[in-house]
């Protein structure tokens, strides 16, 4: 499958503090790719390096086949670009902002803009400044699907959002990008809402790429399981079981790996294999399982 | 590239109209004050005492006016950077499809455009009074004189401009040194016509401080901050 994005040993640091070392990953025409990771993991350092804002200290990512750091402005056509934040011009209303960015787009489409803007209910002539939150991010979706871009790179959309405007902004982007084949690479705070937007993840911990797969792999491959021990000391085989949580005599563990070995190894442990069940995970716990909760 | 250049105008000219009229307002109000002094003398003194005044004791009248332009041009550079800067929205510029040298450009010449405006407008009200009451000779010198506090206004926005884009503390307080350092030039002797030979480096200098601009706005796409 053809790559739109690919990241190739990237490695930054802010001062002395490494952010990442020889980070490399692909985005595949097509996906929707979220990218988790705890505060501080480098998600917006990696945002800031897509979009070109950041010179990585070694490493190089293309998109489109081009390095981002000579790519020909003419192909930032083919991205759009959401800020953290939804920023936007707010010194403009709704009707300057259309007129100011149609002019860049060839391809510029302002149905899908109005279409949005008669959804909030606000004047042509209303200051983006005086919008809420919420209504900004609609703004700022709007400008973005009418640049009617193959890639969008979207920056914690869920920030500062209320539950109800982030459903609308992943719906009405979900359906868009499904539709019309879009890719999209996405960080959010809010893993909820990945889970219903998201196809592919990557997540990261401080300094590497912990895992980069489909949801639906994710979901069959990585297992949570709980048990009750008296051992509140118990040490589990750690290149089995990835990360184990001991509260009490209530012990849950996550793991790749199959049903009969973890059973072979608890039952090693002399696990009551009575009080052995397999949770169902969300997404939520998925990250959890693999990074840990502090 | 025409419509991209009206693009980048319209949306510098709804950062800054209010500055400009605001400014334009003042500094005619701030001309017809200095300039009512020309018309007491004239009608008071006469014409000819009037010539003697601007002669003998090397005056023009409306040196007070010299220090406006700069604040213009500072204050035109703060309305038109500043919305950039705040939440970093300039990354939504130099995320536009043009080059991020061109758009620095077109930035920039939207300000010297405007900032000529009001040099122009100012410059024709001021030489169209003098003409009621001096000869040609005086008003070349008055319009030498007042030229130069137009070009260090001008200096004074591309300066400004340079500071307001700077990302990191250190390099900010290096460049607003600097920039003092640069607009005192102007502002050595306040003779009126003392500047007259100086023009053409003025210039060359105002368009050398237009330059710098580009780093800062290099320094910022490369993430180069505090």
């Amino acid at each position: 499958m053809e790559n739109v994005i690919e990241c190739n040993n990237l490695t930054h640091y802010y001062g002395k503090r490494k952010i990442y070392e020889d980070l490399s990953f692909t985005v595949p025409k097509g996906k929707i790719l979220g990218l988790l990771g705890k505060n501080g993991t480098g998600k917006t350092t990696t945002i800031n390096i897509l979009s070109g804002y950041l010179k990585p200290k070694a490493g190089e990512c293309r998109i489109f086949g081009q390095d981002i750091t000579t790519m020909d402005p003419i192909e930032k056509r083919r991205i759009g670009l959401l800020l953290e934040g939804h920023v936007q011009y707010t010194f403009m209303t709704i009707e300057q902002l259309e007129k100011f960015y149609s002019a860049f787009y060839p391809n510029w489409d302002n149905t899908v803009y109005y279409e949005l803007m008669k959804k909030l209910k606000v004047a042509p002539n209303q200051r983006i400044s005086n919008m809420s939150c919420g209504q900004r991010s609609q703004v700022a979706l709007g400008i973005i699907l009418a640049q009617n871009p193959e890639l969008l790179i979207l920056d914690d959309f869920s920030l500062g959002l209320d539950p109800g405007y982030r459903r609308l902004f992943i719906d009405y982007l979900k359906e868009y990008a499904v539709a019309e084949g879009k890719t999209i690479f996405v960080t959010s705070h809010i893993i909820q809402d990945m889970e219903r937007f998201i196809d592919d993840c990557i997540i990261m911990d401080y300094g590497k790429i912990l895992i980069q797969d489909s949801l639906d792999n994710l979901y069959k491959s990585f297992n949570c399981y709980e048990f009750e021990t008296q051992n509140e000391q118990i040490n589990l085989d750690t290149s089995l079981f990835i990360n184990t949580e001991v509260y009490r005599n209530k012990v849950r563990t996550y793991t790749f790996g199959e049903d009969a070995e973890v059973y072979q190894a608890l039952n090693q442990k002399q696990i009551d294999p009575a009080s052995l069940k397999k949770v169902d995970m969300s997404l939520e716990d998925i990250f959890i399982g693999l990074t840990g909760k502090y | 590239m025409n419509s991209i250049i009206k693009a980048v105008f319209y949306k510098e000219w709804i950062k800054t109209k209010l500055v400009f009229w605001l400014f334009m307002a003042i500094s005619i109000a701030y001309l017809l004050y200095n300039i009512g002094i020309w018309y007491r003398v004239d009608t008071v003194k006469g014409t000819g005492h009037l010539w003697d005044i601007v002669l003998s004791r090397d005056t023009i009248f409306i040196q007070n006016f010299r220090f406006v332009p700069i604040a213009f041009g500072a204050i035109l550079a703060l309305f038109q950077y500043t919305p950039e800067m705040r939440e970093r929205r300039l990354k939504l510029t130099l995320h536009l499809p043009v080059n991020h040298t061109k758009m620095t450009w077109m930035m920039l010449s939207y300000g010297a455009f405007i900032y000529g405006m009001y040099t122009l407008l100012l410059m024709a009200f001021t030489a169209s009074t003098a003409w009621y009451y001096f000869p040609s000779e005086i008003i070349a010198r008055i319009i030498a004189t007042t030229f130069v506090w137009f070009i260090a206004g001008l200096c004074s926005y591309f300066l400004t401009s340079r500071i307001v884009l700077e990302e990191t503390r250190k390099y900010s307080i290096i460049h607003f040194l600097i920039s003092l350092m640069i607009i005192a030039i102007f502002f050595i002797n306040d003779i009126p016509g003392s500047y007259t030979s100086f023009i053409p480096q003025a210039i060359v200098l105002c368009l050398l401080t237009a330059t710098w601009t580009i780093f800062s706005i290099d320094r910022f796409k490369y993430g180069v901050r505090d």
